[in-house]
């Protein structure tokens, strides 16, 4: 029970960290059937920017600031100058992603090189004793940055004139901007709030794991773009349930079958649900656009 | 419509012939001039997740061939070295290896770190009989195989592994290990030594876990089925960022139980202590070479290479650097010939940094004691009684 408790709690850290990463592919996929191959670079980004600040001794609060920020203007550079002028082609804007996500890579290569660095952060080796089960303050940071920020894209998507206005272009991109709705700049929010849940997701990552690498831009997305497609591409609530199940899931092959089975399993799972449930848990049907 | 493209094609060709013409010059010219250097190459990772390793590498080789080149070379002629990033994966080092083989100044390739990298290429370089001696590679598969054009400067993982597992089990006493290692080539070696050199002393393997390098960097499953086996000792098999990384999450799967950690040499790196951070300290190290030796020929290497790079060398360093000696006394033996090299190399015997490097009919280092090194206060201290007892075995 109390192996089960440790490697449940191990996959749920890891399930929020995947889910963070993930609301930044369903959300721009929810609202503009598009798949932003950009994303994991862009919070890779950000993510160094804030270990960077950390390491120099800046203050802990305006490193994350730093990084959020650092992610949100790439996002908006990205959505500006390699997605705007392609909008409304299927394939145009996939090719200036991954041409803008080497762009990005390479000049975080440039400034941080190719090393592999280890992101300080506080709480890393305190441990809080819980009967056998051994638990980390930063599971419970985790866990609760994980709360904070699903509550906090609710409240954007279903309380705010921009929830609204983001449900709109979603329906109809056209006739949103029609009614009035000012569709630039409600598809570069959009951007932008993938940047920083990514950004968040990322810091998350290399606290919790404390190791970074200019390549998690790539690496890293994997199981987070495997969480968004079990979820149901397009739905947040999908990335966030896909996120905690995939997490969960590696847990327990690690722990009760064998960790050289792990990505058998992994990518099995995702090639069974492309197959068998195409839409995902949440079963979002994402209709044809004319 | 039509006209702007064709306008665009007009110039876009225009751009590739005058491209073409500048390209042409210079590359023209040099494979047809024969000066009279002994041309060899390298193929190591500059780049990517064993980049730490391949650039100490490629220092000890830049170091050698500059002293050389300083003293009159070889028989009178200059090394010229050309450098080949194979980022320690098969796909560019399979390219990186068609590279050299076109170009048929090169005599010999030295350099190489990773053995996976190395496997994809020793057929293609057997095609043209290139010889290649290896720095660091250490996969026994590299020499089982009985290829004709291969030679290693520091002993595979057969006696390195067996080295770290016999000073935990024989000189250290534990009876339970626990084996982290990667997926690739280079980590089932290490895994089926491990088996092997536990049986063989009377130890057991109680848990043994995998990750992916380089993409794995949750290690948390992983160390908690290791927490869970009660291990006396982990046995950390594999590259420095991953053992790092999977040493700092350790303090939160083992809680305040202290498990010894038994290395082998890829992890006695500057990165895999800042990277690690407290929880390595204590780790032990077996490895082929310590900068403490105090050899008449380690202490001028050591003194050389500080000065020039301004840093302590490794294991890597100083594989690199008797690399290149290996070869100039091979081809010095070979009465200043660079004809038919490997059986020449395998029948050389040097005194180098690391200590004396000899080889067998495969091309293995059999020579070169083991040593005993400990992590303490951040430092890899040499351990004498440790390194006694273990080679007494």
């Amino acid at each position: 029970m109390q192996f089960f408790t440790t490697q449940l709690l191990n996959g749920l850290t890891s399930g929020v960290v995947y889910a963070m990463l993930a609301v930044g592919y369903s959300l721009v996929y929810g609202i503009l059937q598009q798949i932003n191959f950009a994303h994991g670079y862009v919070y890779m980004f950000g993510t160094f920017v804030t270990a960077s600040l950390i390491t120099s001794g800046c203050p802990l609060w305006l490193a994350i600031i730093a990084g959020l920020v650092a992610g949100a203007v790439i996002a908006i550079a990205v959505e500006r100058f390699a997605y705007r002028p392609v909008r409304g082609n299927r394939l145009a804007p996939t090719v200036t992603a991954v041409g803008v996500g080497l762009i990005i890579e390479n000049v975080a290569r440039l400034i941080w090189t190719s090393k592999i660095r280890p992101m300080p952060f506080p709480f890393q080796t305190d441990i809080i004793r819980l009967g056998p089960v051994v638990l980390s303050p930063l599971q419970i940071v985790v866990a609760v940055v994980g709360i904070a920020m699903a509550a906090l894209l609710w409240i954007i998507i279903t309380k705010t004139d921009l929830g609204r206005a983001m449900r709109a272009v979603k329906d109809d991109l056209a006739t949103a901007e029609l009614m009035g709705v000012p569709v630039d700049r409600v598809v570069v929010t959009v951007y932008v709030l993938g940047a920083l849940f990514g950004v968040v997701g990322g810091i998350l990552y290399g606290a919790y794991y404390n190791t970074l690498s200019v390549t998690m831009g790539f690496s890293g997305t994997l199981n987070a773009f495997t969480a968004t497609v079990i979820g149901g591409i397009g739905s947040v609530w999908g990335a966030f349930a896909g996120g905690l199940l995939l997490g969960v899931l590696q847990a327990m092959v690690t722990g009760y079958v064998s960790s050289a089975l792990l990505n058998t399993v992994t990518f099995g799972l995702l090639i069974a649900f492309l197959l068998f449930r195409p839409t995902g848990i949440a079963g979002v049907h994402v209709a044809s656009r004319p | 419509m039509l006209l702007a493209f064709q306008a665009i094609t007009q110039r876009a060709l225009a751009a590739f012939a005058v491209t073409g013409l500048i390209l042409a010059g210079p590359l023209g010219g040099t494979a047809t001039a024969a000066d009279d250097a002994i041309h060899i190459a390298s193929t190591a990772p500059l780049t990517g997740s064993a980049a730490a390793y391949g650039i100490e590498t490629m220092n000890g080789v830049r170091l050698a061939i500059e002293q050389i080149n300083a003293a009159g070379g070889i028989g009178g002629k200059q090394i010229k070295l050309s450098e080949y990033d194979d980022q320690c994966d098969p796909t560019p080092a399979a390219t990186a290896a068609n590279q050299i083989i076109s170009d048929r100044d090169i005599v010999a390739v030295v350099g190489n770190v990773c053995s996976s990298a190395t496997l994809a290429q020793i057929p293609i370089f057997g095609r043209v009989g290139l010889p290649v001696l290896a720095a660091t590679t250490s996969s026994p598969a590299l020499s089982a195989k009985g290829y004709q054009n291969f030679a290693r400067i520091i002993p595979n993982d057969d006696i390195q592994g067996a080295g770290s597992m016999n000073l935990g089990t024989k000189v250290l006493g534990y009876k339970r290990i626990a084996v982290l290692y990667p997926s690739d080539d280079y980590g089932q070696a290490l895994l089926a030594i491990a088996k092997n050199a536990a049986a063989a002393s009377g130890a057991e393997i109680v848990a043994a876990e995998t990750y992916v390098t380089g993409s794995t960097n949750d290690f948390s499953s992983v160390l908690a089925n290791i927490a869970a086996a009660n291990p006396d000792a982990l046995y950390l098999a594999g590259y420095y960022a991953d053992m790092g990384a999977a040493v700092s999450q350790s303090v939160r799967a083992f809680g305040d139980k202290h498990i010894p950690l038994l290395a082998n040499a890829q992890t006695q790196v500057p990165e895999y202590v800042s990277l690690a951070g407290a929880a390595a300290e204590g780790t032990w190290v077996t490895n082929v070479y310590d900068i403490n030796n105090p050899s008449k020929e380690n202490k001028a290497f050591v003194a050389a290479y500080t000065k020039k790079f301004n840093a302590e060398p490794g294991v890597q360093a100083a594989a690199g650097y008797d690399n290149i000696y290996v070869l100039k006394q091979a081809i010095e033996d070979n009465k200043g010939s660079t004809e038919n090299l490997m059986p020449v190399i395998r029948a050389t015997r040097h005194d180098g940094a690391m200590g004396t490097i000899s080889f067998d009919k495969n091309g293995d280092n059999v020579g070169g004691s083991l040593v005993v090194l400990r992590l303490t206060g951040g430092k890899w201290v040499f351990d004498e009684a440790s390194t006694k007892k273990l080679t007494a075995h």
